[in-house]
């Protein structure tokens, strides 16, 4: 017999679980990640121009005495290299400093001043050091003597970085 | 080299001051905003002799000072924040490959407050060094190098004797190549 009231009703509709994952909320899940990432990503930008920034307003405050202390090494370096010239050539008959047997390298007009390529600089030195002069900025951050020093002979360690 | 005899070039006196600022970098990077503020002036008049001559040999005196100036400022950091300067210059060192400062500013506020306090240098907000600053230079600047050409010219061509062969074609340029594919 049937319990009194009838049996309850029977649902024969197809039926859907409950997700969690509805539309609204993967739009606004997409769009707020996205919007966080954007922010954050702003902000570790501004971090590190300022960090950068920092450094490169200490290099600007240091520039005027680095450059008073580089003029004043370039220039004796220069009348070195021209003492060297004056002694190394001095058996050459016709050889005039500076210039090709008297004739002048370059045309310049008045007193202005050149500094002189980099070549003519090293010419009195080895290649290693115009290499090392020029690749300056991509030397190693260490430069103390290191764990393999005494692996080489010295003669190809001293072209090792 | 291209640097002849009639180059005049400074004697080795000119060349050498009493003492060379010789800290290494991550010191220099804990003492450059205190010490270009306080030789800023020298520093200024250096900067913009040089960009205006164009000749290390020109400023040299002007660049001796800006060194005894710094040196001068270093001595007497040394003698009142010693402890403070290596605290930070030690932070620079260690604390970032690139010896940056962005580690260290506990150690830089100590710094700050003890430069104040005992040398009245105050350290230039972020970016002072990098605003472009107006210094009036008791020095004039250089003149101007205008040259008359046309008056040059004429010097040179009245100087030529009567029968000079004078070319008389007057070509354009792109006249003279040699083939078509060439410039």
């Amino acid at each position: 017999m049937p319990p009194p009231g009838g049996y309850r009703q029977f649902n024969f509709h197809r039926t859907f679980p409950k997700i969690v994952w509805r539309p609204g909320v993967v739009v606004a899940t997409i769009f707020g990640a996205s919007a966080y990432g954007a922010y954050a990503a702003i902000q570790e930008k501004k971090r590190a121009v300022t960090e950068k920034f920092e450094d490169v307003d200490i290099n600007t405050a240091l520039e005027p005495f680095l450059k008073a202390e580089r003029d004043r090494y370039w220039l004796k370096l220069i009348a070195k290299n021209r003492d060297l010239e004056e002694e190394v050539m001095k058996d050459v008959p016709g050889w005039k400093t500076g210039t090709w047997y008297g004739e002048p390298v370059y045309f310049t007009l008045g007193d202005k001043w050149w500094d002189p390529a980099t070549r003519e600089v090293f010419a009195h030195s080895y290649q290693f050091n115009e290499n090392r002069d020029l690749l300056w900025r991509q030397h190693s951050e260490y430069a103390g003597p290191k764990f393999y020093d005494n692996w080489f002979p010295k003669s190809i360690s001293k072209y090792f970085w | 080299m291209v640097i002849s005899k009639d180059v005049h070039l400074p004697s080795e006196s000119d060349l050498t001051v009493d003492q060379e600022i010789t800290l290494s970098t991550p010191w220099l990077k804990a003492v450059a905003p205190y010490m270009a503020k306080h030789c800023e002036k020298e520093a200024n008049e250096f900067m913009l002799r040089r960009k205006e001559l164009e000749d290390p040999r020109a400023t040299l005196k002007e660049g001796a000072a800006l060194t005894n100036c710094g040196v001068k400022f270093l001595q007497s950091l040394k003698r009142s924040c010693l402890a403070e300067t290596e605290r930070l210059a030690n932070c620079v060192d260690q604390s970032s490959a690139k010896l940056y400062l962005s580690k260290c500013h506990d150690d830089q506020k100590q710094l700050d407050a003890c430069v104040e306090t005992n040398l009245h240098v105050t350290r230039p907000k972020l970016g002072y060094f990098s605003l472009p600053h107006v210094h009036n230079s008791a020095a004039p600047p250089p003149p101007l190098p205008i040259r008359d050409y046309k008056a040059e010219a004429a010097k040179v061509l009245a100087e030529l004797p009567d029968d000079y062969h004078l070319r008389k074609d007057y070509r354009k340029y792109n006249d003279w190549r040699y083939n078509f594919a060439e410039s």
